[in-house]
């Protein structure tokens, strides 16, 4: 009797254990699944000048080497890098136009490196003072009535689909002004990271021992006092994790960028007009009809993966040499 | 006084490039029965273009020119413009002739060549350059001529104007044809005329400028068939239609001679999303088909009776290529890109013809060309020429006639779209593009010429 029971519970505890071990299996299986797939099919694309060029339309001329360097302009044939040396009367035949279509990857996405880099960073100066804010307010006043309200509205917005913000955006600001620009893309991504910024914050302050604060008042600190000089500090290295989860959150959106952002094929300093983004390259690239720009697509999203776990890395190494804890 | 004087110079060499256009064009017709000696009869005979021009109609108009010159220099711009639009006109007949008779490639080619060789001794001083202008253009719409404009774009601000910044996004021509309505870009990129309620309530000045050609096509995947097959708007309209389901239908065998078709389920692939593709097509079976008219009808998305639907060309074309049996409409670029055999389409006058560049341009023979700038936009598909493709259309550039603010921006961008029908049409078919017709050409130059900031015209280039 008590055998059968032991080993009917030992029975269930490895079943139940077997289990668990299958789903987190099955959930990690998607994430080695997409980064292998995009970095066997991207690495195709992956260069040195993948990363140090603009885009350049696709043309089936020879790579520009040290000992080739490229045709010069010929204004009487400015488009004489489209065939390698048409054969006299073939111009315009199908296998021509194949090639030209066929041919090797050009260019890179330098522009939307850059790009995705000011979008999401001006996106994070909007989203910042704002989410952090907030969350010491639903932290250190978190009975106050209105506190519950933000929190839920916080939740809300977290969870509604990011189109929705682009055509906020769109309508509030692109329309208005009449204009594309990296900056509305900004602030339709700014939308995206409040939330994710404010509950970050809010919870890594409420994890901040009550005993901390107790002591800063006793000492005779006001609550400001208290609350940027002790309580912040301590809860920094958890609150840096929100705001990098946020700006990869960012990075990573597409359809708020295709409403505002609009995108660009060169590097434009000007916050103010249409830029490049790392995602909407991805996405009209995987729209071309070049297999070397569908191919540039998966490099595209390659990049962009590499972008948000190389900033994860140089943020946690970062914080955890200013002292504390890291998550 | 100066004005004048060089308004007077203007039309003086308008005349002369007419005239050495009529010139050429009426020498190649001729010689289009032994098209290897079009080039040499074409620069030999424009050597000298005044002495000969003289017995040819041009010799009224220059009268009207020079008579009155100074006494309404306003009127007499508008006769002479007149004059040489009818000049044109004759012109341009002679030259589709030309263009059909030859290579596609090759008349492009003696276009691109012409001016530079004839215009030499009469108007070298005063030959077109685009302005070094700096501004920054942005345009959004149709995916299918993005190819091309990219190669504009770079060869443009690389080589050409390397001071003006110029966008274009590939985001679909209904998205294209909306940010235009709204204000937000600079020009817009349709497959399809913006409709003429739309045009009236909010962009009464919109013109549409034709910058290229293009066909769509049937994409066919049956394993083991490589063969290009035929097809004519019964079929097309049946397969479609779910009428024709099979392969092995007798109908399809009719037109494809020596084809073994398997029994395969006919699996069509329609665009899922709203797209100027989806308009020429339907466009298309409307016209030849009374059954797709009263059942389906055309327009850039409409209810397919049959088949499975996929987003933007390259979806239809990947579905198709992943699917035996599957057939697709692409445009031809994106076939071209995948390596597919261009197929067979009857045409209205009973032909069975491929959609090479040639055949897609001469869609637009015998059109009517609208004089009003506003009215350029016209459908193609089904064209009653005898060599034409019959689903091609042309793909438009949309400006503003009155209403940009900005002139520096206004001039930077009829720059790059004058070079782009004149200098850019020698890109066409190297991408599987169709050149313009010089008809469509011609009134296309006139329409952007109409394009004003403050009432005054934002680009004077010679018509040709």
């Amino acid at each position: 009797m008590r055998t059968f029971n032991y080993r009917r519970r030992k029975l269930v505890d490895q079943l139940m254990r077997g289990l668990s071990a299958l789903a987190t299996g099955c959930a990690v299986i998607p994430l080695i699944a997409i980064i292998g797939y995009v970095l066997t099919i991207g690495s195709g694309a992956i260069s040195w000048s993948f990363f140090t060029d603009i885009y350049q339309p696709p043309s089936n001329a020879p790579e520009p080497t040290a000992e080739a360097p490229e045709v010069a302009y010929d204004p009487n044939d400015p488009f004489a890098n489209l065939t390698v040396e048409p054969e006299a009367g073939t111009t315009g035949s199908t296998e021509d136009v194949t090639n030209v279509y066929n041919a090797a990857p050009r260019g890179g996405v330098l522009h939307g490196i850059l790009g995705t880099l000011t979008i999401a960073g001006i996106g994070l100066l909007f989203a910042l003072p704002i989410g952090i804010f907030a969350g010491i307010y639903l932290s250190e006043f978190r009975n106050e009535r209105f506190a519950t309200v933000v929190r839920f509205c916080c939740d809300v917005l977290s969870g509604s689909p990011s189109i929705v913000a682009g055509v906020t955006i769109y309508v509030l600001v692109v329309l208005q002004t009449q204009q594309f620009s990296a900056v509305a893309g900004s602030m339709a991504l700014a939308i995206l990271m409040i939330p994710i910024v404010t509950r970050t914050t809010e919870e890594m302050l409420k994890l901040v021992p009550e005993t901390m604060r107790e002591a800063a008042r006793g000492l005779g600190a006001p609550t400001w006092y208290s609350t940027f000089t002790v309580v912040l500090p301590a809860a920094l290295p958890g609150i840096v994790t929100g705001v990098m989860l946020a700006f990869a959150r960012g990075a990573g959106e597409t359809a708020p960028l295709i409403l505002t952002v609009l995108g660009s094929n060169i590097i434009t300093t000007d916050i103010f007009k249409p830029m490049a983004a790392l995602p909407l390259l991805t996405y009209r690239y995987t729209e071309s009809p070049y297999p070397g720009e569908n191919t540039q697509a998966w490099g595209a999203a390659f990049v962009l993966m590499m972008l948000v776990l190389l900033m994860n890395i140089l943020v946690r190494i970062a914080t955890r040499k200013s002292g504390g804890n890291s998550r | 006084m100066s004005i004048v004087t060089r308004k007077i110079r203007a039309t003086m060499l308008s005349l002369a490039i007419a005239s050495a256009l009529l010139l050429s064009a009426c020498s190649s017709a001729p010689a289009a029965v032994e098209p290897t000696a079009v080039p040499e009869v074409a620069v030999e005979a424009t050597a000298a273009p005044e002495a000969t021009a003289i017995p040819e109609p041009t010799a009224v108009p220059e009268a009207t020119a020079t008579t009155e010159p100074t006494k309404a220099p306003e009127a007499t711009a508008t006769t002479a413009a007149e004059a040489t639009a009818t000049v044109e006109a004759t012109a341009t007949m002679a030259a589709t002739a030309t263009l059909a008779a030859t290579q596609a490639a090759t008349a492009t080619k003696a276009v691109m060549t012409a001016p530079t060789a004839t215009t030499a001794p009469a108007v070298a001083s005063t030959e077109w350059e685009p302005r070094q202008l700096t501004a920054k253009l942005t345009g959004s719409g149709a995916s299918f001529p993005n190819p091309l404009y990219q190669v504009w774009i770079s060869v443009y601000t690389k080589n050409v104007v390397p001071g003006v910044q110029l966008s274009y996004s590939s985001v679909g021509s209904g998205q294209g044809q909306k940010d235009f309505i709204a204000y937000l870009t600079d020009f817009g990129g349709s497959d399809s005329a913006i409709k003429s309620s739309d045009v009236e309530s909010k962009a009464p000045d919109a013109i549409h400028l034709p910058m290229v050609m293009g066909g769509v096509m049937p994409m066919v995947n049956i394993a083991g068939i490589k063969t290009p097959l035929k097809f004519t708007p019964e079929t097309l309209a049946g397969i479609y239609l779910g009428a024709i389901t099979n392969w092995n239908d007798p109908r399809l065998a009719k037109d494809n001679e020596g084809v073994a078709f398997p029994d395969l389920a006919i699996t069509p692939v329609y665009r899922s999303d709203s797209s100027g593709t989806t308009s020429i097509w339907t466009d298309y079976l409307s016209k030849v088909s009374t059954d797709w008219k009263a059942k389906v009808g055309s327009g850039s998305a409409v209810s397919f009776p049959a088949g499975i639907g996929a987003s933007g060309n390259a979806g239809v074309s990947a579905t198709v290529l992943n699917t035996n049996g599957a057939v697709g409409y692409v445009e031809v670029g994106y076939a071209l890109a995948a390596g597919f055999p261009l197929p067979f389409v009857k045409n209205a006058s009973g032909n069975f013809v491929k959609p090479e560049t040639n055949n897609v341009s001469a869609a637009a023979n015998g059109m009517n060309i609208s004089s009003n700038p506003q009215r350029l936009a016209a459908s193609i598909t089904n064209s009653a020429a005898p060599d034409a493709y019959p689903i091609a259309a042309f793909t438009y550039i949309l400006v503003r006639q009155s209403t940009y603010t900005d002139v520096n921006k206004a001039q930077a961008l009829a720059d790059f779209l004058y070079w782009g029908l004149t200098t850019g049409q020698g890109a066409t078919v190297r991408l599987g593009y169709a050149p313009l017709p010089e008809g469509m050409r011609i009134a296309a130059m006139k329409a952007l010429k109409t394009v004003t900031v403050n009432g005054a015209p934002v680009i004077d280039a010679p018509v040709k």
